[in-house]
């Protein structure tokens, strides 16, 4: 059994190293062989994450989180338990992030077909990301009345801070810069409206299995029905006691 | 010292911006944890509650009492300042006598509080009644006068919340569930027909407005609106109504809010519910007089006089009823035919 770990440059993660330490110890290492090699390869990987891309993700967390807090009402309308809320904002976030990393794609592909420019997928996906900080104030959507007027002006602000953060990382013109950012997005409208592509049917299946609800209706649709199904169940009920009665 | 004196007066002034902030992004909640079954009473969609039954059971009784139905049910709506539908102001009460005098064919129900979906007060049983009862009970006081003012912004939220296209219907059917949960009790008939006619102050304008699709639907009646100095939004729930009358002291300017906040409302958005429904000759402004929007002077004074020595709350009263009695009755349609409406829908 090869135990070449290399145990250098771990010191900084103590834990580790002292379980690391007690499996190599053990009497017979071929039982843990294969969680302590794991362990080992995830603490002999150089650090691939770079601080402008934690810095990136930490901006889309939280703009994600609180966008959907912002917009939670369709939950609560929905009649959402819960737990539900809270898968379900998971599965919306999981949804919404994928259409980021596709608007980062086309972003690239763009760039590249258009205007002959490429950077790596990392660094567009930092300069998109980076263009959803707005989106942090997205709780602020819940505030009555002025709620659905900030949204407006939050949507309005992260597409002008991509089109300045294209602009500036690639050296674009405010022109090139404008379709780059745009046309990604019409792409992803166009891919996600057309039917043969069943996209609807995969995002239903989705929440479906991640949420339990398939359909998150309209406020008004619902509390409509509501209150006619309860002026239908009255009368009915009144027309059963007066059968009753005769 | 002037140095620490504005610190200390910058300092309160961002604590109270900053809890009004909270306030206004909370006041939201309210309304749909009840929608979503995560509070007290929540509706129970597709089942009738225990109060409807009986509700039905009592009606029948009252069927073969044979006993002539009332022409019209006005619902008293109070203003942004009330804690509940039960501790309303002394000179509305007075108001509400002298229109029960004045209408006497006409039953004048006003125990539903409008800024709450299951009519529990403010100073109910609430996460924070302790705290509004306490700012409620020193309200005569300077102090608590000055404490009071997070009633108003309580309250104000909750017009927002009712005039938001997003929360209001959920907001309003609440209200409009209490509403008819208080005809009925007042012996509403179950056929419905009877014209209902809801009458806010101030806020409670907006309420009477956005309640409107829920009751018409509800109660199967036709809804009319009396607006007293009401700040009215642009809530497209106007188009359930069958007329509004506002009523607007030459001195009130707080409806005004709602001329300027509101986009619907503005006269260039032509095609808005608002303007459309204005259009349609379904909108009355009535200037009763120099009347301002609340305190010594207002709609419901009895001690201020007109020019031609009429009191304030009789001028109002008068009005009301005039327009109340300007209601042509409905065609009455029978029970058995609506039974199966619903459904077939």
């Amino acid at each position: 059994m090869d135990h070449a770990w290399n145990l250098q440059g771990i010191g900084s993660r103590p834990v580790l190293h002292k379980y690391a330490r007690s499996l190599q110890s053990t009497k017979h290492p071929e039982a843990p062989s294969f969680l302590a090699n794991t362990i080992f390869q995830l603490e002999t990987i150089p650090m691939s994450i770079s601080p402008e891309l934690q810095h990136a993700l930490l901006i889309l967390f939280l703009s994600i989180l609180s966008l959907l807090i912002g917009n939670s009402v369709v939950l609560f309308a929905n009649r959402v338990s819960r737990s539900q809320f809270i898968r379900s904002l998971l599965a919306f976030g999981f949804l919404f992030l994928l259409s980021i990393l596709f608007w980062t794609l086309s972003v690239q592909i763009l760039s590249s077909l258009l205007f002959g420019v490429h950077k790596p997928f990392e660094d567009v996906f930092i300069i998109v990301s980076r263009s959803f900080t707005p989106f942090i104030l997205g709780f602020l959507i819940l505030l009555p009345h002025f709620g659905h007027y900030l949204y407006a002006l939050l949507r309005v602000w992260v597409v002008i801070n991509l089109i300045i953060n294209i602009a500036h990382a690639y050296g674009f013109g405010p022109g090139q810069a404008l379709i780059v950012s745009l046309l990604g997005w019409i792409l992803l409208e166009l891919i996600t409206s057309l039917s043969f592509l069943r996209l609807d049917t995969v995002k239903r299946w989705f929440l479906k299995i991640t949420t339990g609800k398939a359909d998150y209706r309209d406020p008004n649709d619902l509390v409509m029905e509501y209150v006619r199904a309860q002026r239908a169940l009255m009368l009915q009920a009144s027309y059963k006691q007066e059968d009753g009665n005769d | 010292m002037i140095d620490a004196f504005i610190l200390t007066a910058l300092s309160l002034i961002a604590i109270v911006l900053g809890l009004l902030f909270i306030m206004a992004l909370l006041s939201p909640l309210e309304a749909l944890t009840w929608w979503a079954g995560w509070s007290d009473h929540a509706p129970s969609p597709g089942k009738l509650s225990k109060e409807a039954r009986e509700e039905i059971e009592k009606q029948e009784e009252k069927k073969r009492e044979n006993s002539p139905p009332p022409r019209y049910y006005l619902v008293y709506l109070t203003a942004i300042g009330g804690v509940s539908a039960e501790e309303i102001s002394h000179r509305e009460q007075i108001f509400l006598e002298k229109l029960s005098e004045a209408l006497p064919e006409a039953i004048i129900i006003s125990d539903v509080y409008p800024f709450s979906v299951t009519n529990n007060p403010l100073t109910g049983e609430r996460m924070f009644g302790w705290l509004w009862r306490k700012i409620h009970e020193k309200r005569k006081t300077i102090t608590g006068g000055i404490l009071a003012s997070f009633i108003f912004a309580r309250n104000l939220f909750n017009v927002a919340v009712s005039a938001d296209p997003r929360y209001g219907p959920i907001n309003n059917a609440g209200v409009a569930r209490e509403i008819t949960k208080s005809l009925y009790r007042h012996d509403y008939p179950l056929e419905g027909d009877i014209p209902v006619i809801t009458m806010g102050w101030s806020g409670g304008g907006q309420i009477a407005v956005g309640v409107a699709p829920f009751l018409h639907l509800g109660l199967d009646a036709p809804i009319y609106v009396v607006s007293i100095g009401g700040v009215l939004t642009d809530d497209p729930s106007i188009a359930f109504v069958e007329h509004l009358w506002h009523l607007q002291g030459s001195k009130d300017k707080f409806p005004r809010i709602g001329d300027i906040l509101f986009p619907g409302r503005w006269p260039l958005i032509k095609k808005s519910t608002w303007n459309r429904f204005k259009r349609a000759g379904k909108m009355t402004v009535i200037v009763p007089g120099p009347m301002i929007h609340t305190g010594k002077g207002d709609y419901f004074d009895p001690k201020t006089k007109l020019s031609d020595g009429q009191p304030h709350v009789e001028k109002t009263v008068a009005i009301i009823r005039d327009a109340v009695r300007s209601i042509q009755p409905p065609v009455s349609t029978s029970l058995q035919v609506e039974v199966n409406q619903p459904l077939q829908r």
